[in-house]
């Protein structure tokens, strides 16, 4: 008996091709143009916001659940960040002040999915729509006058996070911290081994309610991380902010093959691909000249469906293949492997 | 009447992919008889149910029924024809009451302009179970809020609304207590009488021998004889089954109880809702302590239990070495216990992860290096040194799980375990649907373990097997344990059985 | 939930939650200074918990498959404008047919679309949502090019969705979603395709057939929540970035509220008196001079998930 190390894995080749193959696309369908916009650096500029909440989603989609609230969470912590700062009057504060807050709505997520059982994706769209709905409230003048996060400028530590020297390493360590919380600890294979089968994980004995509670809060945290990034770029907070955060970060999640289910098949570097994937459908359509919010919701729409679609098929593919025998699917019920 | 042949095949053959699950299978039913299909995992006995039920096509050879060309499209075909199924692989719609349960896909006949009639049939059903002596059921629950037992005698009447010629019963009585047991019996029996015939299958041997008439046995695919049961022995069941001769004892020689000074677990005023009343054992290191009883006795419930599983549980499960109380399964998990549950394929493996994650689960704690982190070279290491000392059968440990056998698979579920330091084991039916040969393999390590100074609870549904292997027994009914065995003279089929029901 | 429910029992549940529910209207009344209890307060929450209860009952149908889809609100938007166009060339008539039509249509596309892709649902339900959004942007854009606006129902057409008409509407809904969901084959059929697919099928229950009738009967009546809509607003605002998410909440919270009082009260029956407790709630909120749209919709998210935790109290199952 051969005793090999582990196989490539097929869902990773996928997005590599995915990637390559969009590309090649809109290469010809722009005529070349796609390559002169085409830089590492813009691309993670116009991206950076939805790449970082991805990493912290990448714990959420490990277990199998769902964050819609991500965006809201920006939003919402971002203007507690900057309201309080400006009451205090000392701008550093918005950054912890952020953080805290959005860490604390994804633990709230946490305890709401992990401890109390509601079903993540109810809890996180109903935060999607409830949340915005108080994000509106606090640019109303009513709420102005006690928050005043609209007279906020960006200044001090956070205008730190636009200049180069500062965003791309502070970028590339986010990224590497959670590679390895992920790839490399126990909480990262407890979060992974809830999405494969939750009854298991429990069974053997892996802590659920406490690594949904921390995988939460990790999404969560992220979504405040980005919001900082947002406040260095926009120097406010405003009506939209972190408007479709969660849409764009789940087209990235599945364009990078990641199964809804999670579980091991929850890479970093597909995030990564998927993130370039989209990031390259959407500069492609603008080159065309589609208007934007056609565009964005189209590629959006059909990156979900599409990739979803193959991904989905690539696993049965890869499934079958690995499984001695298997029962037909003329009648798809309940497996029994012989051998 | 008797005696004549009311099913046949001949030559029937079905390939899953690289494996041939049929080969030229010859099988002929006849009227007025019950016939059990015997086999390890994976010798085709199912794949040739499915077949006769519908549920799967065949590639090639026939199928003759009352002596005409029979090729079944759908269960409901096969129940058109007069064959009525209680498959593992059906079961009942969850979203839908038990009554029209029993009569789902064939409700024309209730239905005027689209409307369902329910009372009426549920007055058929209640109809049904009379004629056959099953109990009463709420026909007006629906049957995914029911528990198993319920559910498989909704499948029960399900399969008899047809009034059905053959009866086919694929693994069914190791769902049901024992009075259903009997009534189930009492319905074979009935059968027999009005000419009609059973089919049926069960890896408890002991009980097809006691009920059937005849016996297929199939290995690898193929049929390797027809018998009357009245003819072979159980001995030479096995040896057709397998092949080979058993090699010396399968389960423990000696005949005396043996454990060590230590108590590895002590259990206090164990209660978990109604199905286990207020239990207290001790549980010695190196004694093997078997807990046997029916279905609804609460046995499966004390496993969850002992290892922190059950919300509800009252009382105190506390290991001595440390008086560390367990109370959850990370807290058991952390001090060492061990648990391998009865459903490995949904409650114990991961069955789309490779085989290396499956095994490194339980033991992580221990693989961290020094700056907390899990490295793929120790779990690599830990991975394969496990998949070879256990003589499990794979490509590789990058393998899925779904692709390994019962009896591999069982061998991962349990051996995962061993590597790490534990201080209590707990088993729930270790050997279920797995193939002889692993099952010896599984009975030999246990030895070895109690050799080792490991104290360890046996939970099975198999008499025969606690009483191999077991040091003492808790016979339970329930939710109490009703009676204590000590191995030696105290150990017989009869002891318990008294107790249990 | 149990369809075939004690039928003493439930109506003696339905009187009190009616009960319950005037009380309360009394009250806030009182603490509105009269304001709430003006008949054409009263007529607005009615006709906003009508509007509210179509969907919900399409919800239902969904449910009852097992899915979960976000694209409705979407949906309903596209019966809106096909509605208000051929209202405006056909009157009434051309109303209603537009907005069935294009509802059976795409919830019958829908539902094939989630039992033949395998995807999740409620992702493939949001990636839908984007591209119907997307699709009414391109129905904008192209109403712009031509230099007319959005369409705007003529207001003689309006009488469906509007006092007295819509309580016919009303009485007629309720009647046929609950000989549809409870006691029809294709009820049953939908459950049991939902609940398990497989033993459905082998049990003959023609599952194509289901899925189909289901997305028509489904499409039935969002296509009415749609052309309802634009009947009483006559102009409806186009949506995007996920705002047609909007449009569901209420009716997803009734479902909810709904699925939670099911053991007393048969599901189809509760949603209206869910409905109209949520829009009791909404009112009282803007009387008191939040602006729409802002603290309502928190309050709705703390509904969602205060009935999500009851619902859910004693799961075993595993949740994600």
């Amino acid at each position: 008996m051969k005793i090999r190390r582990a196989k490539m894995d097929v869902s990773m080749l996928t997005s590599v091709i995915l990637m390559v193959g969009i590309f090649v696309v809109f290469l010809f369908l722009t005529g070349g143009n796609e390559i002169s916009k085409f830089s590492l650096t813009n691309i993670i500029d116009s991206s950076i916001i939805y790449i970082i909440a991805g990493l912290g989603y990448l714990f959420v989609i490990a277990m199998g659940s769902a964050d819609l609230s991500i965006g809201a969470n920006l939003g919402i912590s971002c203007i507690i960040g900057t309201s309080l700062a400006t009451i205090w009057g000392v701008d550093w504060t918005a950054i912890p002040v952020t953080l805290a807050a959005a860490l604390g709505i994804g633990l709230i997520n946490g305890v709401l999915v992990g401890r109390l059982k509601v079903p993540s994706f109810m809890v996180t769209v109903a935060w999607l729509l409830g949340i915005r709905g108080m994000i509106i409230y606090t640019q109303t003048e009513v709420f102005e006058e006690l928050f005043p996060t609209m007279y906020y400028q960006t200044a001090g530590p956070l205008l730190l996070l636009k200049e180069s020297f500062v965003k791309y390493p502070l970028f590339v360590a986010l990224i590497v911290v959670v590679y390895l919380v992920l790839t490399h600890t126990k909480f990262g294979h407890y979060c992974r081994s809830i999405g494969e089968n939750e009854l298991v994980a429990r069974n053997v004995g892996v802590p659920i309610k406490n690594v949904k509670l921390w995988a939460f809060g990790l999404s969560g945290l992220m979504a405040g991380v980005a919001g900082l990034f947002y406040l260095a770029r926009n120097g406010g907070t405003n009506n939209t902010i972190g408007q479709n955060l969660e849409v764009d970060v789940i087209a990235c999640i599945f364009a990078g093959c990641i199964l809804v289910t999670g579980g091991y098949s929850t890479k970093l570097p597909k995030l990564l691909l998927g993130c370039f994937t989209f990031a390259i459908l959407k500069n492609g359509l603008g080159l065309m000249g589609y208007n934007t919010a056609f565009a964005k919701e189209l590629s959006q729409g059909l990156v979900i469906i599409l990739i979803m679609f193959a991904v989905i098929k690539m696993k049965d593919w890869e499934s079958k293949r690995a499984v001695t025998i298997t029962r037909e699917d003329e009648v798809a019920l309940t497996d029994r492997a012989i051998s | 009447m008797a005696g004549e042949i009311i099913l046949k095949t001949e030559k029937l053959c079905k390939t899953f992919g690289p494996t041939k699950a049929n080969i030229d299978v010859d099988f002929e039913l006849r009227r007025g008889e019950v016939h059990g299909l015997v086999g390890e995992n994976g010798s085709g006995k199912s794949t040739l149910l499915s077949q006769i039920a519908g549920i799967i096509g065949s590639d090639s050879g026939r199928i003759e029924l009352q002596g005409e060309v029979y090729e079944p499209h759908s269960p409901l075909d096969a129940y058109d024809h007069g064959i009525g199924i209680v498959v593992q692989e059906l079961g009942v719609i969850g979203n839908v009451p038990a009554g029209v349960n029993v009569f789902i896909g064939r409700t024309q006949r209730f239905t005027k302009f689209g409307i369902v009639n329910t009372t009426k049939i549920n007055e058929e059903v209640r109809e049904i179970a009379k004629e056959w002596d099953l109990g009463d059921l709420p026909l007006n629950k629906l049957a995914g809020a029911m528990n198993v037992e319920s559910r498989k005698q909704v499948e029960l009447l399900r399969a008899l609304a047809v009034d059905p010629e053959i009866l086919i019963l694929d693994e069914i009585t190791q769902a049901l207590s024992y009075d259903n047991r009997r009534r189930l019996y009492a319905i074979i029996e009935k059968f027999k009488a009005m000419g009609r015939s059973i089919l049926m299958i069960s890896h408890d041997l002991e009980e097809i021998m006691a009920t059937c008439d005849r016996l297929t046995v199939l290995r690898d695919g193929r049929v390797v004889d027809t018998v009357e049961t009245s003819a072979i022995s159980m001995n030479d069941l096995k040896r057709m089954m397998v092949g080979r001769e058993m090699e010396g004892e399968y389960y423990r020689v000696d005949n005396e109880p043996s454990r060590r000074e230590s108590i590895a677990l002590s259990v206090e005023n164990l209660s978990v809702t109604d199905e286990v009343k207020d239990m207290s054992f001790d549980i010695y290191d190196g004694e093997i302590v078997g807990f046997c009883g029916l279905s609804g006795s609460g046995i499966h419930t004390i496993g969850k239990a002992l290892y922190g599983l059950s919300d509800e549980a009252k009382g105190k499960v506390r290991l001595r070495k440390n008086e560390a109380l367990i109370d959850s399964s990370q807290k058991a998990l952390h001090e060492g216990m061990a648990y391998v549950p009865k459903e490995r394929d949904w409650e114990g493996l991961m069955m789309q992860a490779n085989i290396r994650d499956n095994i490194t689960l339980p033991g992580l704690d221990d693989l961290k290096s020094k700056a907390g982190f899990v490295w793929n070279g120790a779990l690599n290491k830990t991975a394969n040194k496990a998949v070879s000392e256990f003589s499990v059968k794979c490509n590789s440990i990058a393998q899925e799980m779904g692709g390994l056998s019962g009896g591999n698979k069982q061998k991962v579920n349990l051996g995962r375990w061993i590597a790490k330091d534990l201080s209590c084991l707990v088993l729930d039916c270790p050997t279920r649907g797995v193939d002889v040969g692993a099952k010896a393999y599984i009975y030999n390590l246990l030895k070895s373990l109690k050799a080792d100074g490991l104290g360890m609870i046996l939970i099975s549904d198999e008499l025969m097997e606690v009483l191999g292997m077991a040091d003492r027994i808790f016979v339970v009914k329930d939710g109490e344990i009703a009676r204590e065995l000590k191995r030696g003279d105290e150990f017989t089929e009869d002891n318990i059985i008294e107790v249990m029901l | 939930m149990d369809v075939t429910g004690n039928l003493k029992k439930m109506v003696i549940s339905i009187l009190i939650l009616v009960l319950v529910i005037v009380a309360f209207a009394f009250i806030f009344n009182i603490a509105c200074d009269g304001k709430f209890l003006t008949g054409s307060n009263i007529n607005q929450i009615l006709t906003n918990s009508i509007l509210a209860s179509f969907i919900a009952w399409g919800f239902c149908f969904v449910f009852a498959l097992n899915y979960m889809d976000f694209s409705i609100g979407a949906v309903i938007m596209l019966c809106v404008y096909a509605s208000g166009e051929l209202g405006n060339i056909l009157g009434p008539v051309g109303l209603v047919i537009a907005g069935i039509v294009v509802g059976v249509v795409v919830m019958t596309f829908n539902f094939s679309l989630f039992a033949f892709l395998k995807i999740p649902s409620w992702v493939a339900g949001l990636g839908l949502a984007l591209i119907y959004e997307a699709i009414i942007s391109v129905y904008q854009r192209y109403k712009e090019s031509v230099g007319a606006n959005l369409v705007m129902l003529k207001s003689e057409y309006g009488i469906l969705g509007r006092p007295p008409l819509i309580y016919v509407m009303f009485i007629i809904g309720i009647i046929l979603a609950y000989i549809l969901y409870n006691r029809s084959s294709l009820g049953l059929n939908a459950r049991s395709v939902g609940s398990n697919q497989a033993v459905a099928k082998a049990m003959g229950i023609n599952v194509t057939k289901t899925l189909i009738l289901t997305g028509v009967v489904c499409g039935i009546f969002i296509g009415c929540a749609g052309f309802l809509r634009e009947s009483y607003s006559l102009l409806v605002n186009v949506p995007s970035s996920l705002s047609s998410l909007a449009v569901i909440f209420p009716p997803f919270a009734a479902i909810f509220i709904a699925q939670v009082i099911s053991r007393w009260i048969n599901m189809i029956i509760a949603v209206p008196l869910c409905a109209v407790i949520i829009y009791i709630c909404y009112n009282v909120l803007s009387l008191v001079g939040i602006p729409s749209g802002t603290i309502s919709e928190f309050m709705l998210a703390l509904f969602i998930i205060v009935f999500g935790i009851i619902a859910q109290r004693g799961t075993k199952e595993v949740v994600k």
